[in-house]
């Protein structure tokens, strides 16, 4: 098959519940259930759905410090407000190389000590907007703890179902960064995180991301587009 | 169930008339002009007859030529309502328009009839605008969010939301949403810093120049910046310079009241409005377009139905209908799928062909047979006559009274303004607005 380098979530390879839950809000259960099911027959006959949006791979991460997007700015400016109370630092934001109507950017923050980093992401699919807050810090042996702000709780299942065991990730329904943070702060009293410059976090993330990537396409989470699946995007936004 | 009514005073020769219109709103009949508004009103009798709830006043002095009016209960944005006072303009030719409260439209009233009295006494706790502001930052906060503080404990105790089945208790809407529209504050503190708050309206107190509503704005959880939409007023504070600026329907009454609350600070009318406090934030945000706002209140000025309690029920009858509709194309597509399978696994096209044609008429059937018992039922209540006493031989509507006609002269004044085509803001409209 040939590479074309851009990957999308592949919903066939997770439970049929969590993906039927995801649209519970919008249809009945039974029609969500229905439907997925109906989506992974067309999967199996080559039907595929078309794909709204895909982002390509890329191991060395392009940081920048220049002014995020400003749909971004937008919904990550109470989360801001919040951190910056608690003395954290903008130390780089990254957007993802992304064919169609998708868009995502990701901002980090540093915290004082350097033991906890924010994470602020933007998700655009079409004129849909998402976006969630987060607190990470890193452990030796290269173990991670993830606290996440998450209201969904399909998001929430997701999460657990496609962690992998050198991080620990917990998703906690909440609007309120303080709150986040004081439940990731008691998650991290048992263990010892270690603190990192700036530098040193970029490096972390990048190996960690592209370990998180490689398990991904193994367990089947990612699927790589097909060249066509590719040009159709391409012709959609051109 | 109290008859919300419209009340008008013609003024000609010094001698006023006074009209009303039950389920009367006074936006779609004042657009099409002065002489299709009077022709309207005077194909009718004069009221001596006093409304139970007044939802509108409207004083057109040919005199003067000045037309003050009011409306409460309209789902306009500001935006929406900058821009039918633009097709008001134009189709008032000549005339001064005030956009009043309905305390300064009572007061009016006063001078020309006893009825303002009666009126007034009835709702003597207007004091300003139609709706009844807040009276705290406090209970601005609590409108808004739907919810209080015990109920807030339990929607953020994060931990215990850790594990449990938490989905089904959001039961309050999102700040800044369909269902919660509200105020939109920004603060910039004297290190430039901004904080960004959501509140139902401006609070009494925040307008009389209470200043412990700057810390208690200050320690509010921040909103994101609000699609416009759903932004009905907005304010911003500059701490440091000492200035308020505000936007809104209300504007200039709003803004003399911050002035008086405020009396050394400088405060102004924003005239750019969201976009500005957007400006000021150094965000996009989400400004709503022109044709956005039109196609808020035009399917409603295009209506050439009397507005009565029958034909509200039929227009919400035709919205269940269509979501009936929804539901029933669903439950059919659940029960079509296993035939389907079938069909496809055992190679039993033609047995399922068949099977899903007797599915698709037994489904048919069974939702006539239903809608027919509803519509019975309806008839058999009363309520689609109970409203025939009040037609009388006054037209429907002001302005043209077929469709097309009322559609065409509308897209003219459209063009008139300068603002987008009817093509543009047709797309806009919404598909489950209940238009009667």
């Amino acid at each position: 098959m040939v590479k074309t380098g851009y990957f999308v979530e592949d919903l066939d390879s997770l439970p049929v519940g969590i993906v039927a839950s995801a649209m519970e809000g919008q249809v009945p259960r039974s029609f969500a259930v229905a439907y997925t099911l109906w989506c992974r027959l067309r999967a199996r006959i080559g039907w595929r759905p078309d794909v709204l949006g895909a982002s390509k791979w890329e191991p060395n991460v392009t940081w920048r410090d220049d002014s995020a997007p400003g749909g971004a700015l937008t919904l990550w400016s109470p989360w801001l407000e919040q951190l910056d109370t608690l003395d954290y630092e903008p130390i780089g934001w990254t957007e993802s190389p992304t064919i169609g109507a998708k868009r995502e950017a990701n901002l980090w923050l540093r915290g004082p000590d350097g033991t906890i980093f924010a994470q602020l992401n933007w998700t655009m699919i079409s004129s849909i907007v998402s976006g969630t807050v987060g607190f990470q810090s890193y452990l030796s042996a290269d173990r991670q703890i993830q606290t996440l702000a998450i209201r969904d709780r399909w998001q929430r299942d997701l999460i657990e179902y496609v962690q992998p065991d050198y991080i620990d990730a917990v998703a906690v329904k909440t609007n309120s960064v303080h709150k986040l943070m004081k439940i990731h702060h008691d998650r991290c009293s048992s263990v010892e995180p270690r603190s990192l410059s700036a530098e040193e976090f970029k490096q972390e993330h990048s190996t960690l991301m592209e370990r998180f990537f490689r398990r991904s396409l193994e367990r089947g989470y990612l699927r790589e587009l097909t060249p066509r699946e590719v040009r159709r995007l391409i012709e959609g936004t051109t | 169930m109290s008859r919300s009514a419209a009340y008008f005073v013609l003024i000609r020769d010094g001698k006023a008339s006074c009209f009303a219109e039950v389920w009367g709103t006074l936006y779609r009949e004042l657009v099409w002009g002065p002489e299709a508004f009077e022709a309207w009103l005077t194909a009718g009798e004069e009221t001596d007859w006093e409304p139970e709830d007044v939802s509108g006043i409207a004083i057109v002095d040919f005199d003067s030529r000045t037309l003050a009016w009011g409306e409460s209960d309209v789902v306009m944005s500001p935006r929406g309502h900058l821009l039918y006072c633009r097709l008001l303009e134009n189709s008032w030719p000549g005339f001064s328009l005030i956009d009043m409260s309905i305390s300064e439209l009572y007061r009016r009233l006063d001078a020309l009839t006893d009825d303002g009295d009666e009126l007034r006494d009835r709702d003597d706790e207007e004091s300003g605008p139609w709706e009844p502001r807040p009276d705290t930052v406090r209970e601005a906060i609590e409108n808004f969010r739907g919810i209080d503080d015990e109920d807030e404990d339990e929607d953020y105790d994060d931990e215990d939301d850790e594990d449990g089945d938490d989905d089904d208790d959001d039961d309050f809407d999102p700040p800044f949403s369909e269902y919660c529209k509200g105020a939109w504050i920004t603060i910039i503190d004297q290190d430039g810093k901004l904080r960004q708050r959501g509140m139902s309206a401006v609070s009494v107190d925040l307008l009389s120049g209470d200043r412990s509503t700057i810390d208690e704005l200050i320690a509010l959880e921040p909103v994101e910046v609000p699609e416009e939409k759903y932004v009905t007023e907005g304010l911003w504070m500059d701490l440091g310079n000492r200035t308020i600026q505000f936007w809104g329907t209300e504007g200039l009454s709003v803004v003399h009241r911050l002035r008086s609350g405020w009396p050394d600070w400088n405060v102004a009318l924003a005239d750019q409005g969201y976009r500005q406090q957007c400006q000021i934030s150094g965000l996009d945000g989400k400004p709503m377009s022109d044709a956005e706002a039109l196609a808020e209140f035009l399917p409603h000025v295009l209506s050439n139905k009397r507005m009565t309690l029958a034909n509200v029920f039929g227009a919400m009858g035709g919205s269940l209908k269509k979501s009936a509709i929804k539901a029933t194309g669903c439950l059919t597509f659940v029960l079509a799928l296993p035939i389907l399978l079938v069909g496809f696994f055992m190679d039993q096209w033609k047995a399922a062909g068949y099977a899903l044609l007797t599915l698709v008429i037994i489904v048919v059937v069974l939702f006539k047979f239903v809608e027919m018992k509803i519509k019975s039922k309806f008839n058999r209540s009363g309520m689609s006559a109970r409203d025939h006493d009040l037609e009388e031989q006054r037209p429907p509507v002001a302005g043209p009274l077929d469709e097309t006609t009322r559609k065409k002269r509308i897209s003219q004044m459209l063009v008139d303004c300068g603002l987008p085509t009817m093509a543009e803001v047709e797309p806009h409209f919404a598909n489950d607005g209940i238009y009667p």
